[in-house]
């Protein structure tokens, strides 16, 4: 009997945790990285790549990669990799180490080894027709599998990180313009449409896209960027409207963080964002030249 | 018997019923005097004798019952009017635009119907201000004006916009359009003559939309093709990027988005592909036909209409700070995105056409006469070691919601951003 009691205590107690809507998330500034390891200022950085101890910056305007470590110290430049005539764009890394950058110029996505080595482009291979594909954007799913935001042929390509095709996803009709894609760690893609203020969700295994969240342009400008913090929240980063979009798991609007300017904690046409498993945030503060870290925090 | 007895009590019940009906009807909701409806509002409206003698009467005027629309007593709205002057006439018209229209026009849609109807009479049919085109030229004045001067004419264009158009909204079609492209175009042109055909390369057009080339209010070019044609269009050679017209598919494209219009615009797609930034919709699957339209067009550079337009069908949040701004940057409210952007592609932020963007508006601004605040790439923005003062510093080329594209309130609080040590 007491142990029936207990255990209907702690199922209500679980139950009101699960069923309370999630508090908005508060995000603390960290610290803000001005330049590389040769104290070269970032120029125009739009790219940016989490890990658990350490972020690269796709430092687009100085056509290089440059390698942050993460300590209580704070952030530290470890390396820089010049990537000349190039224009990156987009950057993530996986669990080697290993970088891989879109290059906005060539529309290709190049491979480095954690030293910096350049192994070659991504050549994918056994596409099913159409051939042809235009990454806009790539993220890297839990298993290390590349998925390729194709608006040419309006798919999302699955990859593995050597090109070989393992399957795509047709991109739902009727959008606007899709920037952005982010895989969360439960395997959900999520589609992020900057002209209409959408963001569209497919389960593993789902043969289509289904929308998760419209009407968002009531609260941002224009997003490009997408990434999911531990609890599976969405943050958007407004480049048009310089600020932080939170969006919860269901799509709602959670809220708008920061705004535009100059000062720590104010952005001038953000980029990339990414977030780690410890939920620190890092954004490309493209036009401040500059790349800031935050911490997120249950409110 | 008792089912006679029924009917003759029914019978009474609704003689009954029909007399009072009339009764009321005689006196009105004012209960005016018998014979005095109308009548009695002309013994003071004396001026009104002459609006009955006009050709077209408003039925409830020509009835004599001006009560109708207007209280005689005391009204909130203008004009003593029963109702809202937006509303009004939906008491009766109220079937004007469809629930779930397709396209309607906006002022019958906002119940203005006073800007093209005169409430009492006219000597136009439907009681309309004026007669013909010349009406809807009074807000189309435009298109008005190019009708005008087109060399080549749509004849039913200069004899009644309705012949295509419906005036208050269009159930099913866009554009107030009474029937749908190219049904709407069928209705007078005959496609199985084989001097059709070969005008439009044995292509099965009549299943196409018609606008796609022509320019149904007339233009400059023969055929009333839009006064810019595309050049395959112009020498008749559809299949340089269609298929064959006795294929399975005639209007099917050969290549898919950039990769079709590539094959002769190379240069300026590769010139486009060699910069650093690329305006991404050239490289999705719709490709250069998200802004441009493949066949012909009223816009210089085939675009699919006004540049604002087009800049705006994605970068809307951009044209609405123009908008809510108080000051109007004027090569916006022009509609000239192209004189600060490059549209395809640029090495620069923002596909600014110019490197920095103190030589982008220097192309209008001179500067250096405006402030003699020192801008340029050796000075360092006080707020961020990492950027240096340009025009962007203080101004969003697009607008705020405060003077000069400012983004503080004033210049006081403009300044102290940087200079610190004055901050109140």
């Amino acid at each position: 009997m007491r142990y029936l009691f207990k255990y209907t205590i702690v199922a209500f107690l679980l139950g009101i945790m699960f069923a309370a809507p999630a508090a908005a998330a508060k995000i603390r500034h960290q610290g803000t990285v001005f330049v590389d390891n040769v104290d070269l200022a970032l120029n125009h950085p739009e790219g940016v790549a989490c890990s658990d101890n350490s972020f690269v910056v796709a430092d687009t305007g100085n056509s290089q990669v440059v390698r942050y470590s993460i300590s209580v110290q704070g952030f530290t430049p470890e390396a820089t990799f010049p990537l000349p005539g190039t224009s990156p764009i987009i950057a993530q890394t996986n669990a080697a180490g290993d970088i891989f950058v879109l290059d906005g110029k060539s529309r290709t996505i190049i491979r480095m080894d954690r030293d910096g080595q350049v192994a070659g482009k991504l050549e994918p291979k056994g596409l099913p027709d159409p051939k042809s594909f235009v990454p806009r954007s790539f993220k890297l799913d839990k298993d290390g599998n590349i998925n390729l935001l194709d608006i040419f042929s309006q798919r999302v390509l699955v990859l593995k990180v050597d090109g070989t095709y393992l399957r795509h996803l047709p991109l739902p009709e009727g959008h606007g313009f899709f920037s952005d894609l982010a895989i969360s760690s439960q395997g959900i893609t999520y589609l992020l449409d900057s002209v209409a203020g959408a963001i569209y969700a497919a389960n593993p295994g789902a043969e289509a896209f289904e929308l998760l969240s419209s009407g968002l342009k009531e609260h941002m400008n224009f997003p490009t960027s997408i990434a999911i913090d531990s609890r599976g929240e969405l943050y958007l980063s407004d480049q048009y409207g310089s600020g932080l979009v939170l969006v919860g798991r269901d799509g709602s609007f959670q809220g708008r963080k920061f705004g535009m300017g100059w000062e720590d904690g104010q952005f001038y046409y953000p980029a990339q964002l990414c977030i780690n498993d410890s939920d620190t945030l890092v954004i490309a503060d493209r036009d401040n030249n500059r790349v800031q870290v935050f911490n997120i925090m249950d409110e | 018997m008792r089912s006679r007895k029924l009917i003759v009590v029914m019978l009474l019940v609704v003689l009954t019923l029909c007399l009072f009906s009339a009764v009321v009807q005689a006196e009105g909701k004012f209960k005016l005097k018998p014979g005095a409806k109308g009548k009695l509002c002309l013994t003071c409206h004396a001026a009104f004798s002459a609006k009955m003698n006009a050709k077209h009467v408003h039925t409830p005027l020509a009835q004599g019952d001006c009560s109708g629309c207007h209280n005689p007593h005391a009204s909130n709205h203008g004009m003593l009017l029963d109702a809202d002057a937006d509303s009004i006439c939906y008491n009766c018209h109220d079937n004007v635009v469809p629930e779930g229209a397709v396209s309607s026009h906006q002022v019958a849609a906002d119940g203005n119907c006073v800007s093209c109807h005169d409430p009492h009479s006219s000597d136009n049919p439907a009681n309309l201000v004026k007669g013909g085109s010349d009406l809807c030229f009074d807000c189309h004045k435009e298109l008005g004006e190019k009708i005008a001067l087109n060399k080549f004419g749509h004849s039913p264009v200069k004899k009644n916009c309705l012949t295509c158009h419906n005036p208050h909204a269009s159930a099913n079609n866009d554009n107030l359009l009474k029937a749908e492209e190219p049904a709407v175009c069928l209705n007078c042109h005959k496609t199985s003559s084989s001097g059709f055909k070969l005008r439009h390369m044995n292509y099965p057009v009549e299943q196409a939309r018609c606008s796609t080339c022509h320019d149904p209010h007339g233009s400059n070019s023969g055929a009333i093709l839009a006064d810019n044609v595309h050049e395959p269009i112009r020498k008749q050679m559809c299949n340089q990027c269609h298929n064959e017209p006795g294929s399975a598919q005639p209007f099917a494209v050969k290549k898919a988005g950039f990769e079709l219009c590539q094959g002769c615009h190379y240069d300026m797609i590769n010139e486009a592909f060699a910069k650093n930034r690329l305006h991404w919709p050239l490289v999705d699957e719709t490709g250069c036909i998200n802004c441009h339209t493949p066949h012909a067009s009223s816009e210089p550079g085939l675009l699919r209409g006004k540049m604002a337009d087009v800049c705006g069908s994605c970068h809307a949040d951009t044209l609405a700070r123009q908008d809510r701004s108080q000051t109007k940057h004027q090569p916006i409210s022009d509609g000239e995105c192209s004189t600060c952007h490059s549209p395809h592609a640029s090495n620069n932020l923002f596909l600014q056409e110019k490197k920095s963007t103190v030589d982008t508006c220097a192309q209008c601004h001179d500067w250096q006469t405006h402030s003699t605040h020192p801008i340029g790439p050796d000075v360092i923005d006080p707020r961020n070691r990492n950027v240096s003062l340009d025009c962007l510093s203080c101004h969003r080329t697009h607008g705020t919601e405060y003077k000069h594209f400012l983004y503080y309130q004033d210049i006081q609080s403009l300044c102290v951003q940087c200079h610190t040590k004055y901050r109140r």
